[in-house]
């Protein structure tokens, strides 16, 4: 396992605190072995597949259980798919096929109790191009329309942290862009901790930290933002 | 929300959902018919049990003799003279039963003042709603369901026909109209006995097809049916005892029936798990979706709760509607089945109980399993 790179202040707040994580696969020598702290807004996690990222992120929202070490995120003590205030945009999308995208975006904020902020909505719906099929039902979507949909809805909640998985596989390089802009946006204006997973590397500079993830449980741990930036 | 998830899951299981409903309806109608025919007939009877402790007439079976002479389905031609019913001690009083003509396809029936003081006695209640029994020949009295439907009000002039002819000369008045009997009596029109004699231009002759005796006491009715029974030419039974022993051999219906809705209630319960077997997968990842985005175990049992709520609720309403519609355009040949009008279709609260309270058993059982799955679903839960 390689050095983690760290360049942290001692002033900045650190919101994401990875002790001595191990996670064992189930039927399998396959380890995974962090010790990360951040303070980053933003944190990118890439690696080839089968290194642990989506498990990685499992952990975090508390789906899997560590072999040991902890995990302590924005001081939540429960899990954080528990928190009303942690997005996370599954692969897999989890929509309701028969409802239109508008009415899918609005349900997370009502299953949430958040009241739907219309200003952040539009402009959510206007970045991401989601107006040219917000009435349409989501089973006759293409999965990067899908994808913007989930996007969607993980930001209409007004987040403190959004967990992403393989958010932009499906999105051409515009709207790839358009949701990292989207997302910066987000994180400035409402402070929303950003985590996604990507195999896409050329997207690292949009954010402030790195994570790569190797095979045999190895990583690096990169700041890629200077402090003042952050 | 709610009515969004509704939209989801109806667009998503809609083939699935309209089968259901069918299949629920068909089976919550068939439970609901059966279950107005029992009480139906039940009620029915014990209600035309309580007009008279004893029916004498012409001989014939009992169970023709209840249904002319009770039930006024048909009148015989023999006729009873009445001196031949003096004899008992324990008579209180006499009503004849004279099959007059008819008003409108309504049956008229000529009888004497002591019918209504009778009917008075054994209803507990008052016979006239407005007005009074008869006091001259051009009085008639009529049932509650005649004046409703034909909104007939007192002082209204009546022609009775007979036969192919009309009694045109012969116009009665309205002079009293009774209350609810919930018995065929509603559907009858009275007139006095002097009035027939005198339309039909017959002596006084004091003959009746039936007689309905009030007995001094209630208990001399089986002894009194028992005399007259023995008489040649005569039958005659008490009404009360007559009833106990046909529910009795009703008893084995009831069980049929209540087998047949139990074989019904299990169907439904097989369907309800076949439905949730096949829509498994579909199911899970809604309740997924829910999970993910933040919806407590709570909210996603009351979404399967509702989810069962919404297929059994629907199908109770179609059911029970289609039940109630069917009876009221086949009442008549119902009465021919039943023997008795349809009194029952409205509000009856024990058969709605024992409709509804399995249905939400079954909900409950649908929410319970819709659970388990998902607890054992979620455990494997991963974004």
């Amino acid at each position: 396992m390689s050095k983690s790179l760290s360049y942290y202040h001692n002033s900045m707040e650190k919101w994401l605190h990875l002790k001595e994580l191990q996670y064992q696969w189930p039927n399998s020598s396959k380890q995974l072995s962090i010790n990360l702290e951040s303070a980053a807004n933003s944190l990118l996690i890439s690696g080839k597949s089968g290194v642990g990222k989506s498990s990685l992120l499992n952990l975090l929202l508390g789906f899997l259980r560590p072999k040991s070490g902890s995990i302590h995120c924005l001081g939540f003590d429960k899990p954080l798919h528990k928190q009303k205030n942690v997005s996370s945009i599954s692969q897999e999308l989890l929509l309701l096929d028969e409802l239109s995208a508008k009415d899918n975006i609005r349900m997370a904020a009502s299953l949430k109790k958040v009241v739907c902020d219309e200003l952040l909505y539009s402009y959510i719906v206007k970045v991401l191009s989601i107006d040219e099929f917000e009435h349409k039902a989501i089973k006759h979507l293409s999965i990067g329309q899908k994808q913007k949909v989930a996007i969607a809805r993980a930001l209409i909640t007004k987040p403190k942290l959004l967990i992403a998985d393989e958010a932009s596989s499906a999105l051409d390089k515009h709207s790839e862009d358009n949701m990292l802009k989207l997302f910066k946006h987000v994180s400035k204006r409402l402070g929303t901790k950003i985590i996604l997973v990507s195999h896409h590397e050329h997207i690292k500079h949009h954010f402030d930290e790195h994570l790569r993830l190797k095979q045999e449980g190895r990583y690096d741990h990169v700041k890629l933002i200077s402090e003042t930036t952050i | 929300m709610l009515s969004l998830l509704a939209k989801q899951r109806f667009k998503q299981y809609r083939v699935f959902f309209l089968l259901l409903l069918i299949s629920f309806s068909l089976c919550i109608a068939i439970m609901h018919s059966f279950g107005l025919f029992y009480i139906n007939m039940k009620e029915g009877f014990i209600q035309h049990s309580k007009l008279t402790d004893v029916l004498v007439g012409p001989s014939q079976s009992q169970n023709a003799l209840f249904k002319e002479g009770l039930l006024l389905q048909s009148s015989p031609k023999a006729k009873i003279p009445e001196a031949v019913l003096n004899k008992s001690p324990y008579i209180d009083s006499l009503s004849p039963i004279i099959f007059s003509d008819s008003h409108r396809n309504k049956t008229v029936i000529a009888t004497t003042d002591s019918f209504f003081h009778n009917l008075e006695k054994k209803l507990k209640a008052t016979a006239f709603d407005k007005g009074r029994a008869f006091r001259n020949k051009e009085d008639i009295v009529i049932g509650a369901t005649i004046a409703k439907r034909f909104n007939y009000k007192l002082g209204k002039r009546v022609e009775l026909s007979h036969g192919h002819g009309h009694h045109h000369d012969e116009v009665m008045i309205v002079s009293g109209i009774l209350n609810s009997t919930s018995t065929v009596l509603d559907n009858c029109l009275f007139i006095a006995t002097e009035a027939y004699e005198s339309i039909h231009h017959l002596k006084k002759e004091n003959k009746a097809q039936f007689y309905w005796i009030s007995a001094k006491k209630p208990i001399f009715s089986a002894s009194i049916a028992n005399t007259f029974h023995q008489i040649k030419g005569l039958s005659a039974l008490a009404p009360a005892s007559y009833i106990k022993q046909y529910l009795r051999s009703f008893t084995a219906v009831k069980s049929s029936i209540t087998l047949c809705l139990l074989a019904l209630i299990i169907v439904f319960a097989m369907q309800l798990i076949s439905m949730l077997a096949s829509l498994f997968h579909s199911y899970m990842k809604e309740a997924r979706v829910l999970f993910t985005q933040g919806s407590s175990l709570l909210f996603i049992t009351f979404s399967f709760f509702l989810d069962q709520c919404l297929i059994i609720g629907s199908s109770a309403i179609i059911g029970i509607s289609s039940s109630i519609a069917l009876c009221s355009v086949y009442s008549r040949a119902i009465q021919k089945i039943t023997l008795f009008p349809l009194t029952h279709l409205a509000f009856h609260i024990g058969l709605y109980a024992s409709i509804i309270i399995p249905l939400l058993l079954l909900s409950f059982l649908g929410t319970a399993i819709s659970l388990l799955l998902w607890k054992k679903h979620s455990r494997s839960l991963k974004i």
